[in-house]
């Protein structure tokens, strides 16, 4: 089992200090080495921002590709080597902005990885623009007047697409996190973990102290079904409030809000991943019988 | 295609002339994209997609896989070639060919960062910021170049040889087959044609036109853009001009008529 000052490096990060990046990379780095997983046995892919500057903060077989892009390069791992244990890593405009179409399609297919999205509700690397997760009305250096349009709802939009795994957690909460962590790197399918990851440098609003005071874990609400669709759906509408709502005004859930046990993953459908891929394509195939047709 | 690029990085293009070409140069493509590790294009057109032709058997006992510098399992141990002085695995090995060593995900011992940003040598971001790993791995990048230049295929030669033609004709691409054409209806009037087909693009081959302009009596690109990419290339790398061209760019293919009348109009004012 790797120790956790293997899965990571011996390097300070280049987070500002107090960045929710620290207690994500916590959780994840303990997951990872509790998991027992050997360094061959996972992947990590990571997009472009605060989030995917972690790349250089782990130690693993990994992918640091372009912004937005995480997802299919991820696929592309997946579908190329079924023994291997995906994990991505995102932001909120990579994951849900640039990339959000992928993240649409990554849910259909039901690839059977882990997709982790570092959500700031801002653009972190970039210094402070609105991000498609920032609330409407929000004052940022791209939207002075406030943000026009309604914020994206990441559960709400992968519950509707028919995801199979779809928590969140709170970069607050470490104990938790690493549950939600350890649950969607066991999930056979498509596995979504929205961390609300404060950014303390630009997000003035999100703060850890906010999400504190509004955050409540679904796992100890009294008629807790992660299995109901319509009732996950319906608790992802908590990310439309009031910019400025106040704590009891506006509670936001996090947990798992829906799990499907035993799904089609896009794996399932593919019956040469019996082994792979490379081992398809070490001779050239014989296509005459093929072209015979014709 | 031969710039398009967010910084400088190598990259082959191939322009297949037909069907035949085309089979022939994707599975080069791929054994090209192995062993050099860099993006390879395909330069193809509607013409050539979207026609149907029959054709002879392709020669599939020609096809090969050629996978490079590969390491798709076991342990990286295994392959000192691939390692660092302290045994650890670099997939940005700087190496004398430009190519180094790719482990697959799953090949033991084999952690790695594939990074789109500036690299070391492991893959790690923060040190490609130092301007001395920068301008190493940018130079070992462009090194691979000159790898490609002994595998691409070479250019193609049609008819006669050009010291023995009253016109030499330079093409890329499919306007290979009309010109192919206009070069057989001229064979009973006497006229004497060499072609040369630029087949890969990029690396321009640069000694091999050269040689055939220089042979050559008179010379013609015909070419399907408006600015004369062909040329262009043939002025920047041979340091030399042709004496005619023929372009065509309403989105239609050459017609072998159009290539004909050029040549004859050609070889009357020659
Ligand atoms: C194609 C492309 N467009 C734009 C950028 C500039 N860019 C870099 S990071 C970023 C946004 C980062 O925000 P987010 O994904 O929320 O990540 P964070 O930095 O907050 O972790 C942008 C727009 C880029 N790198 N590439
Ligand atoms: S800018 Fe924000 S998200 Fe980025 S490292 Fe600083 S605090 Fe974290």
């Amino acid at each position: 089992m790797p120790e956790v000052s293997e899965v990571t490096r011996a390097l300070k990060p280049t987070w500002c200090p107090g960045c929710g990046n620290f207690n994500m990379q916590k959780a994840l780095s303990e997951v990872l080495s509790e998991s027992g997983m050997r360094f061959e046995e996972y992947v990590m892919v990571w997009g472009i921002g605060c989030h995917g500057n972690g790349a250089d903060f782990y130690r693993s077989q990994g992918f640091h590709g372009l912004h937005g892009r995480a997802l299919p390069v991820a696929t592309g791992i997946a579908l190329t080597n079924p023994q291997l244990k995906v994990i991505v890593e995102m932001g909120d405009g990579d994951g849900y902005g640039i990339g959000g179409n992928h993240f649409i399609h990554s849910v259909r297919r039901n690839v059977n990885m882990t997709a982790i999205f570092h959500n700031n509700q801002i653009y972190g690397l970039t210094t402070g623009q609105a991000s498609p997760t920032s609330d409407q009305f929000m004052k940022t250096p791209s939207t002075p007047g406030g943000v026009v349009e309604e914020p994206v709802n990441p559960v709400g939009v992968a519950v509707a697409q028919g995801a199979t795994f779809v928590a969140r957690g709170f970069a607050g909460d470490v104990p938790h996190l690493k549950e939600l962590y350890e649950q969607a790197l066991a999930h056979e399918g498509f596995a979504i973990v929205d961390v609300f990851q404060p950014c303390v440098t630009w997000n003035k609003i999100n703060t850890f102290k906010w999400y504190r005071e509004r955050a409540y874990k679904l796992e100890e609400t009294p008629d807790y079904d992660p299995t109901s669709r319509t009732k996950a759906f319906e608790l992802s509408m908590s990310t439309f409030h009031d910019l400025t709502c106040a704590p009891e005004e506006c509670r936001i859930p996090i947990g798992v809000f829906y799990r499907e046990e035993k799904s089609f993953t896009y794996q399932d459908g593919l019956p040469q991943l019996d082994r792979p891929l490379w081992q398809h394509a070490q001779q050239p195939r014989d296509i005459r019988s093929i072209l015979e047709k014709f | 295609m031969i710039h398009a690029a967010q910084g400088e990085f190598p990259r082959v293009v191939m322009a297949p002339g037909d069907r035949e070409d085309a089979f022939v140069l994707a599975w080069k493509a791929f054994n090209l994209a192995d062993q050099l590790q860099t993006p390879v294009v395909i330069l193809g057109d509607s013409y050539l997609s979207d026609n149907r032709e029959s054709i002879p058997y392709y020669d599939l006992d020609a096809v090969t896989v050629e996978r490079g510098k590969f390491v798709a399992e076991g342990d990286i141990a295994d392959h000192p070639e691939a390692l660092g002085a302290d045994g650890q695995y670099f997939r940005y090995k700087l190496t004398e060919d430009g190519v180094s060593v790719r482990a697959l995900p799953g090949v033991s011992g084999a952690t790695q960062l594939v990074n789109s940003y500036e690299h070391d040598e492991y893959g790690w971001g923060s040190a490609g910021e130092m301007a001395t790993v920068r301008s190493a791995q940018d130079e070992k990048r462009m090194r691979k170049m000159e790898l490609a230049r002994t595998l691409v295929p070479p250019p193609a030669l049609f008819g006669v040889p050009p010291e023995a033609a009253d016109v030499s004709l330079l093409v890329f691409g499919t306007t290979k087959g009309p010109a192919l054409e206009a070069i057989r209806w001229l064979e009973p009037e006497g006229v004497r044609v060499a072609m040369m087909q630029v087949v890969t693009v990029w690396p321009f081959p640069a000694e091999e036109v050269l040689s055939f302009l220089d042979a050559a009596k008179t010379t013609v690109i015909v070419e399907g853009n408006l600015t004369g990419q062909l040329q262009g290339l043939v002025r920047q790398h041979c340091l030399r001009d042709v004496d005619h061209t023929l372009h065509r760019y309403d989105g239609r293919p050459f017609s072998p008529e159009q290539i004909y009348a050029k040549l004859t109009e050609v070889i009357a004012g020659a």
